[in-house]
């Protein structure tokens, strides 16, 4: 085999043209992301197998609880049950060996304040009429401006501020339910123990599949993102960076259908024929309705105890 | 007993080139039969022809003396019955592996047959037992290794028993070890009776398992068909299809060539 001339010729004088600056800030960022997704992703499954309170627990009475307790929250009108929900959110996390305010950070930490700063606006009279808790600006004359009459200047209403703490504990309970859930459960037996609420087999094994290629194909771009990180030097103008991820999402395109293609082809060959026919284990029975009737009903009792008083 | 028969086949995929230019061959039960070629010599291609994943273009593909035809597999019952018949490990384990459980997986097939629930669960875990699996029963197959997800992908095709065993380069990127084992289950499951057919360009592994080779040149033509030790003692032959090579170099004073095995 000749080499070209070139190749012999500037083995120690090759002169390269370095862009000024660090290493394309997004490709680092593109692949931190990937390889945060994976690894918690084999956090989660590390957790999972923990030996903990809840992990014991059967996963289909689990997600038939967390159902219960989030329906709780989700109808109940009481902060000191929310709150209450809370505490015991707490207490399950801690004694299923999870780190307990880390995931309190990720719970409570992005999502409820985005909702909290949405609902911002409900807060004041001038969207819901409600009694004055807090004023921002008094005024006893009445102007007209943007088509509002301003009669009593802008106040914290006390209803839009119950609404809003409401939203915003709702929403952090919620995602804590859904964390718990997903930390103290192994994905396979997530999409398993959804047979017990009747999702349709097909729905669950799709599901099953895009999980299980996501993480194929998360791996693929690592491996893609890796090799253009080793073959970058400097900075990237933007036009090639856009160009770089544009032809990236394409190769990964391509790739997914092609595999596709070939898991079709694999399912064929064993015997599947169009009718996906799954293992009645997780069908559901009656106990399996228990925790998340008697988290309802206890609600129930706590609302009605709340009425009368 | 003929299990498989091709008569004069021509195989192409929509706009490309022509394959196998009337290939006939035929494969009895018991035989285990490796398919040798270089990368991009149509062993694929043929391996999926077997199995009924795709269909000849020209000529007539026979499997247990029923001509096999892309109407006939549209019958599910019939189509069931076939591929329970013939197994087939695909060479990338990732696109065999599709659900999120190895126990699932496994069951997948049994499944389909309709198997009783009993009847599953007892396959699946003698198999599970039989490939020393048991202990990833629970485990994702995304989270498993190179060897575990090929074990996994046997394990997925053994479970329903099936008479002919196709498998698509088997110790591609396997261990030592690894291959090891694949060579000795290939070689225990050819001695009860299954008829084996390996595609591989590792000669090492056609010499262990296979007594008749089909050697497939590079312009995708059946150039050989008879038994695999001859085959594999036929440098011309070898040399030819690309899968060994003659490369010279030095030792001390003295120059010599070598031969060159890929894989």
């Amino acid at each position: 085999m000749l080499l070209p001339d070139w190749m012999i010729e500037e083995q120690n004088q090759i002169a390269v043209a370095v862009v000024p600056g660090n290493k394309s800030i997004y490709l680092k960022k593109s692949l931190q992301y990937m390889r945060k997704t994976i690894c918690e992703d084999r956090q989660t499954e590390y957790y999972a197998r923990c030996n903990g309170a809840l992990q014991k627990i059967s996963p289909s009475n689990k997600l038939l609880g967390m159902l219960g307790l989030i329906l709780v929250i989700s109808i109940s009108r009481q902060i000191p049950i929310l709150l209450g929900v809370w505490l015991l959110v707490l207490i399950l996390m801690r004694a299923s060996r999870l780190p307990v305010w880390r995931l309190q950070i990720r719970s409570w930490g992005v999502i409820p304040l985005l909702s909290l700063l949405f609902s911002l606006p409900v807060m004041f009279n001038v969207v819901m009429d409600g009694a004055p808790l807090f004023y921002l600006r008094y005024s006893s004359l009445t102007i007209p401006w943007l088509g509002i009459n301003w009669t009593e200047g802008i106040f914290i209403t006390r209803q839009g501020f119950t609404a809003a703490i409401f939203l915003f504990l709702r929403v952090g309970l919620s995602l804590s339910l859904g964390i718990l859930l997903v930390m103290t459960t192994p994905v396979a037996d997530i999409f398993q123990s959804l047979r017990v609420i009747r999702v349709p087999d097909l729905f669950i094994m799709i599901m099953e599949m895009t999980y299980r290629y996501m993480m194929v194909l998360l791996s693929v771009s690592i491996e893609m993102f890796d090799a253009r990180v080793l073959r970058t030097v400097g900075k990237l103008p933007p036009k090639w960076q856009r160009a770089q991820v544009g032809s990236s999402i394409a190769s990964l395109f391509a790739r997914s259908v092609a595999l596709s293609e070939e898991v079709y082809q694999a399912m064929i060959a064993r015997c599947y024929t169009g009718e996906v026919l799954v293992s009645s284990e997780e069908k559901a029975h009656w106990p399996d309705g228990l925790p998340g009737t008697i988290v309802f009903e206890q609600n129930n009792e706590w609302c009605k105890a709340g009425e009368r008083k | 007993m003929t299990v498989m028969e091709l008569d004069k086949i021509s195989f192409r995929y929509e706009h490309e080139e022509w394959l196998f230019n009337n290939m006939s061959l035929t494969i009895e039960a018991g035989e285990s039969i490796c398919l040798l070629g270089a990368n991009g010599s149509g062993k694929s291609t043929l391996l999926k022809l077997f199995c009924g994943l795709v269909f000849p273009s020209t000529g007539i593909y026979r499997a247990f003396e029923q001509e096999i035809t892309e109407d006939l597999l549209e019958d599910n019952r019939f189509a069931q019955g076939f591929h329970r018949r013939i197994g087939f490990i695909f060479q990338n384990s990732d696109a065999q592996l599709f659900t999120s459980r190895v126990w699932d997986e496994v069951a997948f097939g049994p499944l389909q047959m309709g198997f009783s629930r009993a009847e599953v669960k007892r396959r699946v875990d003698d198999v599970l037992v039989m490939l020393n699996l048991q202990n990833l029963a629970g485990r994702s197959p995304h989270r498993l290794s190179g060897g575990e997800k090929k074990k996994v992908a046997v394990a997925s095709t053994l479970v329903l028993n099936p008479e002919v065993i196709i498998l698509d380069e088997p110790t591609n990127g396997l261990d030592p070890k690894t291959q090891r084992w694949m060579v000795e289950l290939l070689m225990e499951l050819n001695k009860h009776g299954r008829t084996i057919i390996t595609s591989t360009h590792n000669l090492d592994l056609a010499h262990a398992i296979s007594q008749r080779a089909l050697v497939l040149s590079e312009e995708h033509c059946l150039i050989y068909d008879g038994d695999s030790h001859k085959a594999l003692e036929d440098k011309q032959l070898l040399m030819a299809v690309n899968l060994i090579d003659e490369y010279c170099h030095v030792h001390g004073e003295s120059q010599h060539s070598h031969l060159y095995k890929h894989g």
